[in-house]
């Protein structure tokens, strides 16, 4: 595994100042390994800081202390090669969904019609043909977001990046959209980092899960996920490994917000 | 079914024609004296005298200056309250010198205007400037400041570089904010070019006014404001109008244009 | 905060005005434009000091702030009443309304010929126009914050044994003095702005007659010193307007 590592946090701090003057450190000391196609989850208590772990993983925000490399390089800040797809107010709102699409497709050196092409062919797999032309406005929820992973994918990372990606989504289409990220991710092999408070989802998506503890975040343990995945949902979310592995996870991540709650 | 439709029409509409009908009434039944107060029918009357071949080379001549200090205050504005938004240094260097012309009538500068230029046209338009250039700065600045943290980061997980940030995601973001304050500052554009060209001018509407006025020919210089009025209350309903198609993106539930 | 502290942090904030004071000074004494166009800055001040030393500043600027205070005090009562009754009754609404839209966008200023002619040149149609300038600003302001009033604010009071009275009271009114503060904010530059605008081009004293008077004389500097009266008074303004609005409406967390 070690020389698969796609991504390597080796003793990631992350300190910001606080409002009244004073800090605030928000991790410390946070290590994992990310391998090469590995579909890794992070699950933690409320405002453990696993976000702002992504983000630095993302190169939004700067590491205080420790490194974070991709393919054995420093990561200096945002790039094509790690996508991500945000909660919400992603969107470009004034653009289609076309539009929105096309926006990274234009930046890649492609020609205009390889551009309509895998547009049109993402729309398809996201299965929002005929909506080309809607605005963000128009859309539902679980539809907006399906349209911010078709753009996410439309760069072409090589690494994605998901932040509590079905969070304000109906219980529902959460459901369906985990079954399409699931499909997505077999069908290109990429190397995927998804940030959850739900324990379940965590556990049916990845295959390892990464515990972060309270802050001061630091990953304390991880769990490698062993299940059948030729099973359909129904089954294998009522299996009993399934259930075995989840209050596992669970447990210890109620027992690191119990822990900060005492604090 | 049409009369639905037709109804919030009719409704804006009322209060208006029943005022303007009281005001017939009270001039014909004599209850004001049609020497300080021109009926409709009498302002109508003046202007299809006065025809278009008196009011439109005014007409013109006043919105060419509107349009030409409007405009370039509309591009200034936005490029500096861009500026002042993304750059703090820029924001310590400009705030400072805007807000103190911001307690200052932008009429006053006409006389100085005058001085500089003579009469005309540039004192007109300069004033024009100064009014517009304000109000399209501040809501720039507050447009372009307020774009969502996470909307910039997608942006820039797809490689785009600082320029390409600014055109293609910063500005049409911050279109809503920008499209208020310049519909603010086409407002400002009127009044100042009126009263600039009412001190001074040798052509446009607010010297014919002014002119009509002064020569005690009040019809047609009641008239003139009216044709002014109407040509001002059209212009900003053409820009809402614009605004509207422009914006049509825009979800108006929310203030940032929707989620996702 | 220590004075140095202070002054250090005065001039970070402001260091680009004195860049342009020290410029126009530099400026002007190097002979680049002509006095006539730009006079030196101190010649500017030195002529403002006179101009107060003298108490000719005073009159114009007493008549002014006099014409500005009773047109916007009209406006208040006016648009408030207005905005308010417009909130609170469909019919005064279906009126009142339209001519609040319609009237908002309008170039006041193009009545000032009208206010002349039926109100003479002196203070009554200064007045005039500053009464039409700032009421519409109010009276939408006051109307959009009494409307805004959450039903369910509405309600509660009503169960909680509140007669119609009194809802009106403790809750319309607060609402509607909310409002009435954010169409001042708007309406007291629009103030100043309509009584200077009318004196350029109406004359009959004031400041902006003055300023008119001097212009045509080819005083220069006594110009520069007029906008400069009329920058300060604008600044004061907005303090005292500051000032009231945070002892009238410390309640009111929107800022």
């Amino acid at each position: 595994m070690t020389s698969d590592a796609k991504i390597v946090l080796a003793n990631v701090g992350k300190t910001f100042k606080a409002a009244g003057g004073g800090e605030v450190v928000a991790i410390s000391d946070a290590s994992a390994r990310i391998g090469q196609g590995e579909f890794v989850t992070i699950v933690g208590p409320s405002g453990c800081g696993k976000s702002t772990l992504l983000y630095m993983i993302g190169g939004f925000v700067d590491r205080t202390s420790g490194t974070i490399t991709m393919d054995a390089r420093p990561i200096e800040g945002p790039g094509v090669e790690r996508g991500i797809v945000f909660q919400e107010y992603a969107l470009f709102p004034w653009l289609t969904v076309q539009q929105n699409i096309l926006y990274p497709l234009k930046r890649r050196k492609l020609s205009k019609s390889q551009q309509m092409d895998e547009a049109a062919r993402l729309i398809d797999v996201i299965g929002l043909g005929g909506f080309e032309h809607r605005f963000p406005r128009e859309l539902s929820g679980g539809m907006r977001q399906r349209v911010a992973i078709a753009r996410t994918l439309a760069a072409d990372p090589d690494v994605l990046l998901l932040d509590e990606p079905f969070g304000a989504l109906d219980a529902q289409t959460r459901e369906i959209m985990q079954d399409e990220l699931l499909r997505v991710w077999r069908a290109t092999s990429k190397t995927v980092c998804l940030i959850t408070h739900d324990v379940t989802e965590a556990i049916y998506l990845s295959q390892r899960v990464l515990i972060m503890s309270a802050r001061p975040g630091r990953i304390i343990d991880e769990v490698q996920v062993n299940l059948d995945r030729e099973l359909p949902r129904e089954e294998c979310e009522t299996s009993a490994a399934f259930a075995e592995q989840r209050n596992a996870v669970w447990l210890k991540v109620r027992h690191e917000a119990l822990a900060a709650g005492m604090r | 079914m049409l009369l639905g439709r037709v109804q919030p029409f009719l409704k804006q509409l009322l209060s208006p024609v029943i005022l303007v009908l009281i005001w017939e009434a009270s001039v014909r039944l004599g209850f004001v004296d049609s020497e300080f107060l021109p009926s409709p029918g009498q302002i109508l009357q003046a202007m299809r005298e006065m025809g278009a071949a008196e009011l439109l080379p005014e007409l013109a001549a006043t919105l060419f200056r509107i349009a030409i200090g409007f405009f370039i205050a509309a591009v200034v504005g936005v490029l500096l309250g861009s500026w002042m938004a993304i750059s703090s240094r820029a924001n310590g260097f400009f705030y400072p010198i805007l807000a103190s012309t911001y307690a200052i009538p932008k009429s006053s500068f006409i006389p100085l205007f005058i001085l500089w230029f003579g009469l005309g046209f540039w004192p007109i338009v300069l004033v024009v400037f100064i009014a517009c250039a304000l109000p399209v700065v501040v809501y720039t600045f507050h447009g372009i400041s307020e774009v969502p943290k996470l909307r910039v980061w997608s942006a820039l997980s797809f490689g785009v570089s600082r320029r390409d940030l600014f055109w293609s995601v910063l500005l049409p973001a911050a279109m809503p904010e920008i499209l208020v304050g310049m519909r603010i500052a086409l407002g400002f554009a009127f009044t100042v070019a009126i009263a600039g060209e009412m001190i001074v001018s040798t052509t446009g509407l607010g010297k014919l006014i002014f002119s009509y006025g002064e020569g005690g020919v009040y019809p047609s210089m009641f008239a003139v404001i009216c044709v002014l009025l109407i040509v001002a209350y059209v212009a900003d309903l053409l820009f809402m109008a614009f605004i509207d198609y422009y914006l049509r993106w825009l979800d108006r539930g929310h203030s940032s244009g929707g989620g996702a | 905060m220590r004075l140095s502290e202070r002054l250090r942090r005065a001039f970070a904030a402001s260091y680009s005005l004195i860049l342009v004071c020290l410029l126009w000074e530099a400026v002007a004494a190097a002979g680049l434009i002509r006095e006539v166009f730009l006079p030196r800055l101190s010649v500017v001040l030195e002529q403002l000091y006179a101009m107060i030393a003298d108490g000719s500043l005073a009159e114009p600027i007493a008549v002014s702030v006099a014409r500005g205070a009773v047109g916007l005090a009209l406006s208040v009562v006016v648009g408030s009443i207005l905005g308010f009754l417009s909130a609170r009754s469909r019919t005064v609404h279906l009126i009142v309304s339209p001519l609040l839209s319609i009237g908002q966008p309008l170039p006041k200023v193009a009545l000032i010929p009208i206010f002349i002619l039926w109100l003479g040149v002196y203070s009554s149609s200064k007045i005039a126009l500053v009464f039409i300038t700032c009421v519409f600003p109010i009276a939408i302001s006051v109307q959009a914050a009494a409307s805004a009033v959450p039903k369910v604010l509405l309600w509660s009071s009503r169960s909680l044994g509140a007669s119609e009275f009194d809802v009106i009271r403790t809750v319309l009114l607060p609402a509607s003095l909310s409002g009435l503060m954010s169409g001042l904010r708007v309406a007291l530059p629009l103030a100043l702005l309509a009584t200077f605008t009318a004196e350029m081009i109406g004359g009959g004293g004031g400041v902006g007659a003055a300023l008119m008077y001097s212009q045509r004389l080819f005083e220069t500097p006594t110009v520069y010193a007029y906008l400069l009266v009329m920058l300060a008074m604008g600044i004061v303004l907005d303090q005292l307007f500051l000032r009231l609005r945070h002892r009238l409406l410390s309640w009111d967390e929107q800022k």
